[in-house]
């Protein structure tokens, strides 16, 4: 009877007893799919962001589909990060999965201020910080767009913490290879990528965006390709683990990502189709594993043969 | 209530689950409306009137997103969901062009906070105003009022006589039905919005004021029909908003607040208090 595949990575420092999290944006604080999935079952959970104070986010529409995907302009809406710890990291406690929680700034004190509160909270065992945020100090330009700005955050939030830190890269660059290198040089413990590709849908009949903001950000199925590329560049230019994402349904989906470079996989916009795709997502990669004779799933990272 | 329906994270509320939905029925009732009934017993047990379910179409479609769509009728027995839908856009074409019955789709549901029950023994007068496919959420509402022994009363609006939904439901409960149509062709020729006037003047009038009014239809009607409210009067409105994960995680169908603020349509709603809402917002 051949044993169970061993599905356990780990993640720039973070133990994950299999490969997958959710993408941040997609799952709250994650207590909206406790009637859906058990939240332990998850490698790991990741909040959506938190900034220093309450973000009101865009008006509505904020969100518009498009073809195997959608666009959101969201804004990042948020409590801020006291009533994060009031609210959600209460309701985390009867939970032990473990925790990443995503970081949002507008400029680099205030990533340093949200990681700075929750060093103090037990519960928190990750920062995955989102740098494509505009920088206001820098005329709205996000952070993660230009190496050394990319870099100087990096070196920033470091200082702060001893917990695995994960950098989240936007697409929306020349270089993802370039900017990954900064990240990495910066003190990274892992980078995640992608973040939404900046997109539009518009109305023709209105004759205005479908959406609050004329350019919002694409996920699902259609930015795959996108995604599995970019995972792909980053593996080669960096050394540090990946965490990939971008359109995953599956588990065949997630092993692509894996063969590409990554060592855990983040499920986002296939939550919406189906409120289980993260469970199933793990149980796809065990599927696969079994099928393919693969004892442990570590064998696939960076497996692409090319 | 039993410890495997609670909602994990708010107490008082059924969870909504994820289950099959085989469809029983799917046919045209109006030009442009059609009904939908699907075997769903989880819903079917357990949905309130005013909440909805968040239902997945064929998932091979290029199509990421569910439909959320008001239960217009849950019957126990049967467990099955009885769906009011128009069709609009790529998702509802699909609806009323490709499934048919025996499909099996899938829904979450139930979703939502559900209207208002009447408080005490049965006094005072509800008057229920449903506007197009607005009438699809309230009928349960005007038949729970009604079964409470609350005097009901409605008004039903569409843009011609044959396009008025459910009106039996209505007139089989409610004291009066009033109709208001584009066209004229029924009841009043306009909108909704002067035959309620009218019914709320009168009310008043005579000494035997409305206590309750539930308004659901297109925003501009809803905002409409709020602006003629009589001061002191509770009225609810149905927000319909764009969704995505349909369950309150992802805060795309927030509802701008008068006071300030957001809150979200799938589970904060879709049923909201017309003052909360901040309507020159919407």
């Amino acid at each position: 009877m051949p044993a169970d595949v061993n599905l356990a990575v780990n993640l720039g420092g973070l133990a994950m007893k299999n490969p997958v999290t959710d993408a941040s944006g997609t799952f709250g604080a994650g207590q909206e799919y406790a009637d859906f999935i058990d939240l332990d079952a998850l490698g790991a959970l990741t909040t959506k962001g938190v900034s220093p104070v309450a973000w009101e986010g865009n008006p509505a529409p904020r969100i518009a589909e498009t073809p195997s995907g959608m666009l959101n302009t969201i804004g990042l809406q948020n409590p801020g990060v006291e009533a994060f710890c009031a609210e959600k990291l209460a309701f985390l406690a009867n939970y032990s999965v473990p925790l990443i929680v995503n970081v949002a700034g507008h400029r680099i004190d205030e990533y340093l201020a949200v990681i700075d509160r929750l060093e103090s909270e037990e519960r928190v065992d990750a920062y995955e910080v989102n740098i494509s945020c505009p920088n206001v100090d820098a005329g709205g330009l996000a952070m993660g767009t230009d190496p050394a700005m990319a870099r100087e955050v990096t070196v920033a939030c470091r200082a702060r913490t001893k917990r695995p830190l994960i950098v989240k890269l936007t697409p929306n660059v020349t270089s993802v290879a370039d900017i990954a290198r900064a990240v990495e040089d910066g003190g990274a413990d892992a980078v995640s990528l992608i973040n939404t590709v900046q997109g539009m849908a518009i109305d023709a009949f209105r004759r205005r965006p479908r959406l609050s903001r004329p350019v919002a950000g694409l996920s699902g199925p259609a930015v795959k390709p996108i995604a599995l590329r970019c995972v792909w560049e980053a593996h080669r230019a960096v050394s540090v683990p990946i965490l990939g994402m971008g359109g995953i349904r599956t588990g065949v989906d997630a092993v692509e990502f894996m063969l590409a470079g990554a060592t855990a996989v983040a499920v986002g916009t296939a939550n919406f189709t189906n409120p289980r795709a993260t469970v199933e997502v793990i149980e796809g990669i065990r599927g696969y594993c079994e099928s393919q004779g693969i004892a442990d799933v570590n064998e696939l990272i960076g497996g692409l043969q090319c | 209530m039993e410890g495997h329906v609670e909602c994990a994270w708010l107490p008082g509320r059924v969870k909504p689950v994820l289950e099959t939905a085989r469809v029983a029925a799917n046919e045209p009732v109006c030009p442009g409306t059609w009904r939908m009934v699907l075997e769903a017993p989880h819903t079917a047990r357990h949905a309130v009137p005013g909440q909805f379910v968040h239902l997945g179409l064929d998932v091979e479609r290029d199509s990421v997103l569910r439909v959320p769509i008001s239960v217009h009728a849950a019957h126990r027995q049967e467990q099955e969901v009885e769906l009011l839908y128009q069709v609009v856009g790529p998702s509802t074409t699909v609806m009323s062009e490709q499934i048919v019955p025996g499909d099996e789709l899938d829904l979450i549901g139930p979703i939502g906070n559900g209207w208002s029950m009447p408080e005490g023994t049965g006094a005072g007068r509800a008057l229920i105003v449903g506007g197009g496919l607005g009438a699809a959420p309230v009928a349960s509402l005007a038949e729970a009022w009604a079964a409470a022994g609350v005097r009901t009363d409605a008004i039903l609006g569409a843009q011609t006589s044959e396009r008025i939904l459910s009106r039996e439901r209505f007139e089989a409960v409610c004291g009066t039905v009033a109709i208001a149509t584009d066209d004229g062709t029924e009841g009043d020729h306009g909108f909704v919005t002067v035959p309620l006037e009218r019914m709320v003047a009168s009310a008043l009038e005579a000494g035997d004021p409305y206590t309750y009014i539930a308004v659901c239809g297109p925003t501009p009607m809803m905002r409409n029909c709020v602006r003629l409210l009589p001061d002191g009067v509770r009225c609810e409105v149905s927000m319909e908003r764009l969704m995505a994960c349909g369950v309150g995680a992802c805060l795309s169908c927030i509802v701008p607040l008068a006071a300030g603020g957001t809150k979200r349509a799938c589970v904060d709603g879709p049923v909201f208090d017309a003052r909360e809402v901040d309507w020159d917002a919407c």
